[in-house]
């Protein structure tokens, strides 16, 4: 019976050598475009950390709405869990974020959540969904990059998009029932606490 | 090096409001033969005047590629081969952008028949970062 092959039994890196790093070797071994994965995912941090930003704003001015308010804060402090979750990896993975914030807000993979200019609560939840919309597609999107091939990174990407998914389908609920008068159940249940991220959080770094 | 950027709050179908039916209180509704080029394959599709292209192409069956649908991230690029179009509503659109023929397909209104050629975001991004304007990278 010939031998399986064996990719992590492979390799040219020395003992010794910190001009590379096995971490990004073996993924380079299975197929993964390392230099196009972590612009994904500078480009993934800049939208998480700008929509962070914008909700704040968005938050502000839901005021009235105490239950939309919550679970708009909910939604603000996981996509900075986010944000701190996805940059410890691109440092890994041998890149970095822009120094100029305003580089990093330009090139997010995402639209900012501006406020409306009619800042209604229909409208800002309408704006906080699409922004949701548009962040499932890109974790979707790296999920798909790293399956099977880069278990760190999919881990990660996965445990976002679990959030993500649950945001929308929060947003769809309260958009439903205040634009259109509808009742469309999310699943929702309260978090343990604001910024709880039980998904993106559950690894215990610090992560406040 | 100051930017002119057109940026609007609303772009999605969802994020427009008006008559439930877009059609309605449209008598004149002009409709454009729109032709999707990908990979050397043609298809023409008939696209009224208040339509956004990747919608009008969804609808007659075929699958380009989006991810933001407000006219941002540029991963429904195309290139117009002719014709005109209207995407005063993207979320960032600049002038050399539309000079050079890019449209962001989920953002933009037909204005005259079209040939557009599909897949342009890799062309897009770098076009834009040879002349220094931002967008997404990875």
């Amino acid at each position: 019976m010939a031998a399986r092959p064996k990719p992590h039994a492979t390799g040219k890196t020395k003992p010794g050598d910190i001009s590379e790093r096995v971490g990004m070797v073996e993924l380079q071994k299975r197929g993964v475009n390392v230099e196009q994965l972590v612009e994904k995912l500078i480009d993934a941090a800049g939208a998480e950390f700008t929509t962070y930003y914008y909700y704040t704003i968005l938050r502000m001015h839901l005021a009235g709405h105490e239950d939309y308010k919550e679970i708009c804060e909910d939604a603000r402090l996981e996509d900075r869990a986010h944000f701190e979750l996805i940059t410890p990896r691109i440092y890994e993975l041998g890149g970095g974020i822009p120094r100029d914030i305003r580089e990093f807000a330009d090139r997010a993979g995402c639209p900012d959540a501006y406020l409306p200019a009619n800042p209604t609560a229909a409208e800002i939840l309408t704006v906080l969904l699409e922004a949701e919309r548009c962040a499932v597609r890109t974790w979707n999107e790296v999920c798909d990059l790293t399956f099977g091939k880069d278990p760190r990174t999919y881990d990660m990407a996965s445990r976002i998009l679990q959030e993500e998914t649950e945001h929308e389908a929060w947003f769809i609920e309260l958009l439903a029932k205040e634009r259109d008068g509808k009742i469309v159940p999310s699943g929702h249940f309260r978090r343990g606490e604001p910024g709880h991220a039980p998904y993106s959080k559950n690894h215990g770094f610090y992560n406040p | 090096m100051p930017r002119i950027v057109r940026t609007t709050a609303f772009t999605t179908r969802e994020l427009r409001r008006g008559p439930a039916d877009p059609h309605e209180g449209k008598e004149n509704l002009a409709t454009f033969q729109v032709t999707f080029v990908t990979d050397g394959q043609e298809q023409t599709v008939p696209v009224a005047d208040d339509a956004y292209l990747l919608d009008a192409a969804t609808d007659a069956g075929l699958e380009l590629p989006f991810r933001c649908l407000q006219g941002w991230c540029t991963t429904c690029a195309g290139k117009a081969l002719e014709g005109k179009v209207d995407q005063t509503e993207a979320r960032r659109i600049f002038p050399q952008d539309e000079a050079a023929g890019f449209v962001l397909l989920c953002s933009a209104y037909p204005r005259s028949d079209l040939r557009i050629l599909t897949h342009q975001k890799e062309v897009m991004r770098a076009f834009r970062r040879s002349h220094g304007l931002p967008a997404p990278r990875g």
